[in-house]
């Protein structure tokens, strides 16, 4: 019933961006926070995450809980989390929620990278 | 040669070609004068000199006859277009249907023909306007038809209300006496454009009359309930001014309340004072913004109450004159 | 024809040579044939001063020209209108300078050439047949002069006229007035002054050629007529500026509306010039008043448009299809609906007797109170009694309305209900499978006696019924050959089967496009058409079963229904995520997950709201939980229970029910609030 969910992973000089398909919900529980341990950092000796949501077309409750964790353990390693191609509706859930106050939104990846770029280090 | 005249609005005379065959038959006349006097004369024993002289004050003496001839209808002529032209500065200056006068037409020369055609182009106006003056007077009657209950007097209180109350604007004015003690008014004017104005102030007083007075409740509360139903009425472009005054006599009080440029005055023993909002007209000071209910206390003691709604350009002012001695 | 030079400085310069030429020439004759002097004698003395003095006219005068009308070329268009109104007289004023320019001129120049001819003893005052003699030379070269400088007063103010024509000026100022009265009696009495002189001077001893009768008719003759000519050619120009304009007067009197308040431009300082003038201020101001009344016409029309409803509220079962067309700006045409407590619809058309401003001043008093006595309650009936007594007050029967109301119960057992009340209107069509029928009422319009008492009735629609409501404008509509369509037509084409799916909304545009394309309406034309689908239209009910992802069809089908339904509307996000959220929770909680199992989800549109219902398997109402502020969420491992949260965020409101022992939860958006949340 859900669209699966997967993701694809990308190294930039400035971050690691993943690509998210498909539904933030149940599915991206076990797909996102079981495959790596993100308490080390987004990996490649990175500090920064970019996440890109401009395939995803539903994030729940579940889905949040997911993200919160992760934008958490992120936090713990040090590293900052970016997110860009979130529809307005999603932008408003992700502020009434306070995910904005760990995670920077961006219009799209280019605006991410800028921002690294200006704020790096 | 002279147009016989069939009809005043086709022939007219060729002032022009009738002045040119007068002065070339006073030519003739002038020279032939002029050969038969000298023929005459020329037998007699007078001087050349004087001959001369005789001559000329003959042939001037007849010249100033027809010049004169000549000369009075030029200017009569230049005198008839003046006065067409200054008709026409009047009429600019008339009010909207008063432009669209015919001219007098009285001249059988080209003055006429002029006037006549100023005429048709009049009747031309007319026409095409005519539609337009026969719903602005209809719609002025059913306006008139929108004042026609309210009171001259209550009690000892003499109403009236300034501008004329036929008009197509936005100005409306209810009176409604609750009892013998008490009296109810509201009164102002919608600003904006006349005609959409005069569409809201039309379908306020049904408001106003659907709603009731307040038997139980302030001016201010009422206001507020018949103003929220105006939302959809008063759109942009427009703006309503409006006060609300119940007079009641057995507590001695004047209750007013007011929204937009509306202000309530009461003169009494010489002395003015203004309660309500600010920029409404002359005649009553400011008191300041933001003043928008309250109540006067007045007992027995005879004074003008007045209302004052709107801008300086479309100021409604209701005066309610109490005397001491109860009219009829 | 030959066409003269296009250059007015050329056609000028030409004017004052072929002036002086004649003049010269005129001297010439009247000395050879006159004074008997030979070509010889002339040539000595006569013709080189003569010559001289033409050149010296010619210098003085073309100079004279020159620096006055170079500036006003350049000035024509110029921004400044004082400038160009100072040009423009100076235009206009030109041909009188210019003759006064030409006669001072030759008289100074006559003084001085026999000033001259004194000196230089070529003649001699000592006989008194001498004085004569050079009097009737003087008295001969002044009339040529007067009669030469007439003649290019009236050359050089025709040329003149058409530059002022490219000026454009509308309008003269008081202080540029002059009055041709006075130019055209010094060129009648220079007329006299020619035609007397001449006539005595050929009548002195010594002046015969031919024969004493015989030369004075000739001369007389002559100087009459060229007098006449000399004056008629100076009133015709006269007249003819005139003549202009009472042409241009009465081509617009006969001519089309456009153009209608043209301009005519001003091509004289003199009376014809002050007419033009203020004819030109009249119109315009007529253009003016008359424009502001059709642009307020054109405010009021908004303003009336703006009083009828929109788009009409989806209530439960119930569709809603207008059209109203004015014949003209403002008309007296009306409907509107409400929602009255209990999702009742509340329906109204009506027309105004008359047309125009009059009507829309009643139209809007009408719709206002029609809108306030809804909203006190009472049956339609009552409705249209109350309304009745104010709307006879303010027309005092010299008007009436035609009004009709109805009342549609949307729910419960009396859903599909409609009750209606007529004062005086047509009677509305019951259209019925496939059958149209009128619904018979009979009563007195509004405003005819302020007792009128109007009663109901009511009938209960079946699912697909179409009520509709007519104005006389749609049946008194004429189609392409003038035949009125009538009650029949409208019947016939209600009657007509049409898809089931087809929106009311297309049928009656397509039934008023139908009618517009007859004759031209001559009446306000409004069409309301109220369907009935059933109670159970506005709902859609789902099934949830208990596994995650399998709200996401029950979504996906929502989102399309509510779209369609309320395209405008801009919650339909926040909707969908309270949805999602409610079943979310209903199958962690209620069906623990299990895909065996199953609740009913049910989405209702109403007038008001949106309500989202989904049932749990219990029969117990949850406790409510405690709301956990954000920042405590997110300390909490797993940070879980934002469904809540959102939608407690996002629905305006949220709780729980029971329906026949079945505990729901339930979530209201209402309709006319915008977002909760701004972004």
């Amino acid at each position: 019933m859900e669209t699966p969910f997967r993701y694809e992973q990308r190294a930039l000089p400035e971050a690691v961006v993943l690509d998210l398909h498909g539904d933030i919900s149940k599915e991206a529980e076990y797909r996102l926070l079981t495959s790596r341990d993100w308490s080390s950092g987004p990996g490649d000796g990175k500090t920064a995450l970019i996440l890109n949501f401009s395939r995803v077309s539903y994030i729940n409750s579940i889905g949040i809980a997911v993200l919160i964790r992760l934008v958490r353990a992120l936090e713990q390693a040090g590293c900052r989390t970016l997110a860009c191609g979130l529809s307005i509706h999603y932008q408003k859930i992700f502020r009434m929620v306070g995910l904005t106050e760990y995670v920077l939104l961006f219009p799209n990846e280019f605006a991410a990278i800028a921002w690294l770029k200006e704020n790096a280090g | 040669m002279n147009r016989l005249r069939a009809n005043r609005h086709e022939a007219h005379v060729n002032s022009a070609m009738a002045m040119t065959a007068f002065m070339a038959g006073g030519f003739v006349c002038i020279a032939a004068v002029l050969y038969a006097l000298h023929r005459v004369l020329s037998a007699s024993r007078l001087e050349s000199w004087q001959l001369f002289g005789l001559l000329l004050f003959a042939g001037c003496a007849l010249s100033a006859l027809v010049f004169a001839a000549i000369t009075r209808r030029i200017v009569r002529h230049h005198r008839e277009l003046r006065r067409i032209t200054e008709r026409l500065e009047s009429l600019a200056s008339a009010p909207r249907f008063g432009m669209l006068e015919r001219l007098p037409s009285a001249s059988r020369f080209e003055t006429g023909e002029l006037t006549d055609a100023l005429n048709a182009l009049q009747d031309r106006f007319a026409r095409e306007y005519e539609r337009l003056e026969k719903d602005l007077r209809l719609a002025s009657q059913v306006r008139g038809l929108q004042w026609s209950e309210t009171l001259d007097w209550w009690g000892r209180w003499r109403i009236s209300c300034s501008g004329e109350r036929k008009r197509v604007d936005g100005v409306f004015l209810e009176t409604v006496p609750l009892d013998e003690n008490r009296l109810f008014m509201a009164a102002g004017v919608v600003n904006g454009p006349d005609m959409p104005a005069a569409l809201a102030a039309s379908a306020l007083i049904m408001v106003i009359r659907t709603h009731g007075a307040p038997a139980a409740e302030r001016p201010a509360g009422w206001l507020d309930r018949v103003t929220a139903w105006t939302a959809d009425i008063i759109t942009s472009g427009l703006e309503l001014n409006i006060a609300a005054v119940m007079i009641d006599e057995s507590a001695g009080t004047v209750s007013w309340a007011v929204r937009g440029r509306a202000a309530v005055g009461m003169l009494r023993d010489g002395r003015t004072e203004t309660f309500g909002n600010a920029a409404c007209g002359a005649g009553v000071q400011d008191a300041g913004q933001g003043a928008g209910s309250g109540c006067i206390r007045i007992g027995d003691s005879a004074g003008e109450l007045v209302i004052l709604t709107g801008n300086a350009e479309s100021a409604v002012r209701l005066s309610v004159a109490g005397d001491k001695e109860v009219r009829p | 024809m030959k066409r003269w030079p296009a250059s007015p400085a050329v056609s000028l310069f030409a004017a004052m040579l072929a002036a002086l030429l004649t003049g010269s020439f005129c001297i010439y004759l009247n000395n050879r044939i006159i004074h008997g002097m030979t070509f010889a004698e002339q040539w000595s003395f006569h013709i080189p001063l003569v010559a001289a003095g033409d050149a010296l006219l010619l210098v003085l005068l073309g100079g004279m020209a020159l620096l006055r009308l170079s500036p006003v070329r350049k000035s024509r268009n110029g921004e400044h209108a004082g400038e160009r109104m100072a040009a423009f007289r100076r235009l206009l004023d030109f041909p009188l300078e210019w003759f006064a320019g030409l006669l001072g001129l030759s008289l100074i120049l006559i003084f001085l050439f026999h000033a001259v001819e004194l000196a230089a003893g070529r003649i001699s005052l000592g006989a008194p047949e001498d004085a004569a003699n050079l009097a009737m030379s003087v008295i001969a070269e002044l009339n040529i002069a007067l009669m030469l400088s007439v003649l290019l007063y009236v050359f050089s103010r025709r040329l003149l006229r058409t530059q002022a024509l490219r000026f454009q000026i509308h309008a003269l100022p008081r202080n540029a007035r002059r009055s041709a009265a006075g130019m055209l009696s010094v060129t009648a009495a220079i007329c006299f002054v020619i035609v007397v002189t001449n006539c005595i001077r050929v009548l002195e001893p010594g002046t015969t050629v031919l024969h004493p009768a015989l030369d004075y008719l000739l001369v007389a003759g002559l100087y009459s007529v060229l007098a006449t000519g000399i004056f008629a050619l100076s009133i015709s120009e006269s007249r003819k500026e005139l003549r202009l304009v009472a042409d241009h007067l009465r081509r617009l009197a006969s001519g089309g509306k456009d153009g209608l308040h043209q301009m005519f431009p001003v091509i004289a300082l003199d009376e014809t010039g002050w007419l033009t003038g203020a004819w030109n201020q009249l119109q315009q101001r007529i253009k003016n008043e008359y424009e502001q009344v059709e642009r307020n016409m054109k405010l009021a029309h908004a303003v009336q448009n703006r009083l009828l409803p929109l788009s009409p509220p989806p209530v439960g079962g119930a569709e809603i299809a207008s059209v109203c067309r004015q014949s003209s700006d403002v008309g007296g045409d009306f409907h509107d609906w409400l929602v009255l407590p209990g999702n009742r619809l509340c329906l109204a058309v009506g027309d105004v007797s008359g047309k125009g401003l009059p009507a829309a001043l009643l139209m809007c008093a009408v719709m206002a109170g029609f809108r306030s006595e809804a909203a006190k309650g009472g049956s339609p009936g009552d409705l249209l009694t109350r309304l009745n007594r104010h709307v006879h007050r303010m027309t005092r029967g010299e008007s009436f309305v035609t009004m009709a109301v109805a009342v549609l119960d949307t729910e419960g057992p009396a859903a599909g209900t409609v009750t209606v009340a007529s004062a005086g209107h047509l009677d509305p069509i019951h259209v019925s499978n496939r059958h149209a029928g009128e619904w018979a009422f009979s009563s007195l319009p509004l405003g005819i006696t302020p007792d009128a008492a109007y009663r109901e009735s009511a009938r209960r629609l079946g699912k697909g019924d179409v009520l509709v409501f007519l104005t006389d404008g749609i049946v008194e509509c004429r189609d392409d050959s003038g035949h009125l369509n009538g009650f029949d037509w409208i019947l016939g084409r209600l009657s007509q089967p049409v898809p089931s799916a087809l929106p009311l909304a297309s049928r009656v545009d397509a039934i008023m496009d139908e009618l517009d394309g007859g004759y031209a309406a001559e009446d306000d034309r409004t069409l309301l058409a109220l369907r009935w689908h059933g109670d159970d239209a506005m709902r859609r009910c789902f099934r949830l079963i208990g596994e995650y992802g399998a709200e996401k069809p029950i979504l996906r089908e929502t989102e399309a229904w509510i779209r369609r339904t309320l395209p405008e509307w801009p919650r339909v996000d926040d909707l969908l995520t309270v949805l999602s959220e409610m079943c979310l929770n209903a199958i962690e909680h209620g069906l623990l997950a299990e895909t065996g199992r199953s609740s009913p989800v049910q989405v209702h549109l109403t007038g008001e709201a949106i309500r989202i219902r989904v049932w749990d398997c219990g029969d117990r109402q949850p406790a409510p939980a405690p709301e956990v502020p954000p920042a405590d969420k997110w300390r909490q491992d797993p940070p879980r229970g934002w469904g809540l949260y959102l939608i407690n965020r996002l629905a305006d409101g949220f709780g729980f029910g029971c329906d026949n022992g079945l505990v729901y939860a339930e979530s209201v958006f209402k309709l006319d609030k915008q977002a909760r949340e701004e972004c």
